[in-house]
């Protein structure tokens, strides 16, 4: 084939343009240490890429999360080692003031310490981390637990019972939350059905039968509103029977139709009636009645009439209404002695204790779920920078390799202007 | 008449031819880069011997013709590869460009759909936070702004494919006409008998040019020696010396391509021609319109999963059922129609009540970015990929052949070079050939010449 000028100065300037559009390509990659700045670049490393690079963004997201909920667990775990020392202490007091040698003035000094432990309880019940109530559940921007001197136990909870999740990697939740139902009321929706059951010790009312106990009304049954029963309330007018009388609006006992007077007892206790709530802390009603559900003391569902009213059945199998003139349920408690409140104390004592582990073991589960993202953070980093990032080395080699080509294409093009026919004319 | 004054005949024929041969080579010199010049060839022969005296004696050289070589094999090759450079050449930018717009970099619309349902995240985390709402809000609007610009741009870059369409058939037009009076001048000089030589080069040029921008083929006819230029599809653009013409027409956004054959108007796109403008619409016609078919997939499936699960919410302001994006009615334009329905923070659903703390539905939201809402078989995220993945490989497959054609277009060139291009080395050996010969051409009449003046001078 015979080679004309055209032919030699073409294939030249075709070599040498792809050499320097070569090395364009190294220097860029050089520059930006990527290989990979075009989808053409690579197609096949484009998926790879952008899943790595969606997957690097959660990922920082779940331990920014993991951290926040660490932060708020520490709190937590802060807030249960108060209550755990306040709870000894109200032990101490009940085994110092179970003795017969202290005096009841002691006693009442004793009760006096434990109504500040009450008061210490209630604030740490409504502790807060960022703003926001520990002890709350979904309702973390209102006071939780507020004292009110109409219930037995002395506070009021406005919060629920729904626990918060995060999300700590792909699928895994985790509750950060403890409610103060659950902790603090011993209620828990321990069948799954949306509605609350007593699950455990309410420690503010054991704090508070401490305090009665050790103020000398052991043993006194208290209506709901904590005063204790005149002696007409007592089966036979006599308060050693310990066992509540049914009276009417008047106040004289109500008989059955054997003429007997009606014991106000479920189950061995004093009748005690309270208002189921479900988990987003509303006060449960019958859907078909409308009227409030209540609870005996043991979780029980209180029985109802056709009209949807609580009952229970005396002695001769007939119905008895469990409201009062007022339309309020029967609520009677009775203040426990020292003795029966050792185990009360350590059983709450106990609840706190799992609080703190189940809280703990959420702590352990978001520092080792951390240490993980962080591993896969790297390994994720790793697998993008293979796809992605030039080999620095590979990019100079190559660089040197196509220099040396453009600089012997560029001698030769000169060279072509030596060597000339006409210089032999 | 012979003897001396017929040497002397001879010698003048000599002296021209070689006049005339030395004029060729100079033409094929000055025009060694004129692009698509055939080397012309001076052909000798010798002129017609007389009878003298029982001797048969020649009469000198004459130059028959001035012939150009030619290689139709090559030219055709030639022709056919340019459709496919055309082609290809057409496509790098704009499919470049779609590359920029469906990008892959740490700023492109996958990063904004993990924006969005990273936002989601951090309000789970914090859902009574005004803040973190607000910048759900902003992300939400952050990527209908994504998705609307990529439409956008997608739709310019069709707009900008448009007018350099507009000027390629503005061009092919005055190439058609120029085509048809080669054709003429061509069939008048070779009625003569002579060979058309610069025309027919001129002729080789354009109609590759046509090739390239059309991909026709062409037919030359053996008697005339016009062509006549057909599209893939079969219809005639230039036929001997009449040419059709190319017009466009524009319908809202669409620019018609089409060939007016008298008062019939054939649409074309690119399933019926190639080269340069085959390529352009096949890009406006079918690369982008389908890249923004899968937006606006990826758009509606987007806002449809996010509505669907935001609307089991509640917002804070305690109203729940509402969509967080406008829901599209379609999917056809629900990519450049995206927009946040919310207005304010408050009505941004975190939970499946209006409790400050509840953070459900925030979690169900950052859930739908791992989950399966195109089609059920894939996530946001690797739609877009997907979609990137397939710009990206139809640019690099471009790429390929655009090198290839390059490659292919320069071998062909340098064939053609060889058998038919101007090589200096060749007609410097010519020029010193002709030289020669036209140097013993006058030596030759100069010693005639002193042999006539010793004629005449034995007279006296």
């Amino acid at each position: 084939m015979k080679a004309t000028d055209a032919t030699t100065y073409r294939s030249l300037m075709s070599n040498i343009s792809q050499i320097s559009d070569t090395l364009n390509n190294l220097r860029l990659q050089s520059a930006t240490g990527k290989k990979l700045t075009t989808a053409s670049d690579q197609p096949t490393s484009v998926r790879p890429v952008i899943q790595n690079r969606s997957q690097t963004a959660s990922t920082d997201r779940y331990i920014e999360v993991s951290e926040t909920a660490l932060d708020k667990v520490d709190t937590m775990d802060s807030q249960f080692a108060s209550m755990e020392d306040l709870l000894v202490r109200a032990k101490e007091i009940a085994i110092a003031a179970n003795n017969a040698s202290v005096s009841d003035a002691d006693k009442l000094s004793y009760a006096s310490e434990v109504a500040s432990l009450k008061e210490e309880l209630l604030s740490a019940a409504n502790a807060q981390y960022n703003g926001q109530y520990l002890f709350a559940g979904f309702s973390d921007d209102a006071v939780p637990f507020s004292s009110d001197s109409n219930s037995i136990n002395g506070v009021a909870y406005q919060g629920d019972s729904r626990t918060q999740e995060l999300e700590i990697g792909p699928g895994s939740r985790v509750s950060v939350n403890q409610t103060g139902s659950s902790v603090f009321l011993g209620l828990e929706d321990t069948n799954g059905d949306g509605y609350l059951q007593p699950a455990g010790i309410d420690l503010f009312e054991m704090l508070n039968s401490l305090e009665l106990s050790l103020s000398g009304q052991d043993g006194e049954i208290l209506d709901a509103s904590g005063t204790a029963l005149p002696d007409s309330a007592y089966l036979n007018g006599d308060p050693t029977t310990e066992t509540p009388i049914l009276l009417d609006a008047s106040g004289s006992p109500v008989l059955d139709s054997g003429g007997n007077q009606i014991p106000l007892m479920h189950n061995g206790e004093p009748i005690r009636l309270t208002q189921q709530v479900d988990v987003s802390g509303n006060p449960v009603v019958d859907s078909v009645t409308g009227k409030p559900v209540y609870l005996h003391s043991d979780g029980t569902l209180a029985d109802v009439d056709a009209s949807g009213d609580p009952i229970f059945y005396d002695a001769m199998g007939d119905p008895q209404s469990l409201l009062d003139s007022s339309g309020e349920p029967v609520q009677l408690t009775q203040v426990p002695s020292l003795d029966d409140l050792m185990t009360t104390l350590e059983t709450g004592a106990e609840q706190v204790r799992m609080s703190r582990a189940e809280t703990g073991n959420t702590g352990t589960r978001l520092e080792l779920a951390i240490s993980h993202l962080e591993e896969v953070k790297l390994d994720l980093q790793e697998s993008l920078s293979r796809y992605e990032d030039a080999d620095l080395l590979e990019v100079y080699t190559e660089m040197t390799k196509q220099e040396s080509a453009l600089e012997a294409a560029l001698t030769v093009t000169g060279r072509m202007s030596q060597m000339s026919s006409l210089d032999y004319l | 008449m012979g003897g001396l004054s017929s040497a002397l005949n001879v010698g003048k024929t000599s002296l021209l031819t070689g006049q005339k041969a030395i004029e060729v080579t100079g033409n094929n010199i000055s025009n060694v880069n004129t692009a698509g010049y055939s080397k012309q060839v001076a052909e000798f022969s010798d002129l017609p011997s007389l009878t003298m005296n029982g001797f048969a004696v020649g009469s000198g050289a004459q130059i028959d013709q001035v012939s150009r070589e030619h290689d139709e094999f090559l030219t055709r090759q030639i022709q056919d590869k340019s459709a496919g450079l055309g082609n290809a050449e057409a496509k790098e930018t704009p499919l470049a460009e779609l590359e920029n717009i469906i990008d892959i970099s740490e700023t492109s619309l996958a990063s904004k759909i993990d924006d969005f349902f990273g936002s989601w995240q951090d309000l789970s985390a914090d859902p009574s936070s005004q803040v973190a709402r607000e910048s759900v809000l902003y992300s939400g609007e952050q990527l209908s702004q994504s998705f609307s610009d990529t439409v956008t741009e997608l739709n310019d870059l069709r707009q900008n494919l448009n007018v350099t369409l507009t000027s390629e058939i503005d061009d092919l037009n005055a190439k058609f006409t120029e085509l048809t009076s080669l054709n003429e001048r061509i069939a008048t000089i070779e009625a003569t008998g002579q060979t058309a030589l610069s025309a027919r080069d001129s002729r080789d040029a354009l109609v590759q040019e046509v090739a390239q921008a059309l991909g026709t083929r062409s037919v030359e006819s053996s008697t005339t020696g016009m062509v006549s230029l057909f599209l893939p599809n079969g219809i005639a653009v230039v036929q001997d010396t009449t040419a059709q013409t190319l017009g466009t027409t524009q319908s809202g956004d669409t620019l018609n391509v089409y060939l007016q054959m008298g008062s019939q108007k054939i649409s074309l796109d690119s399933s019926n021609v190639g080269g340069t403008v085959g390529g352009l619409l096949e890009v406006r016609d079918e690369i982008i319109p389908g890249v923004i078919d899968d937006l606006d997939k990826l758009a509606y499936g987007l806002a449809t999963e996010v509505n669907k699960v935001h609307s089991w919410g509640t917002g804070s302001d305690g109203v729940s059922n509402r969509n967080f994006f406008t829901q599209p009615d379609q999917q056809a334009g629900a990519a450049s129609s995206l927009s946040v329905a919310l207005s304010d923070y408050t009505q941004v659903a975190a939970g499946r009540s209006d409790a400050s703390g509840d953070n459900s539905n925030a979690l169900d939201l950052a859930a739908l970015s791992q989950a399966n809402g195109i089609d059920g078989t894939e996530t946001f995220v690797e739609f877009y990929s997907n979609l990137a993945a397939r710009v990206g490989m139809e640019s690099q497959q471009n790429q390929l052949s655009l090198a290839g054609s390059e490659d292919s277009i320069e071998q062909l060139t340098n064939l053609r070079d060889a058998t038919v291009g101007v090589s200096l080395e060749e007609e410097m050996i010519n020029l010193i050939k002709y030289q020669q010969s036209f140097e013993a051409s006058a030596k030759f009449v100069s010693t005639v010449d002193e042999m006539m003046a010793s004629v005449l001078s034995m007279k006296g």
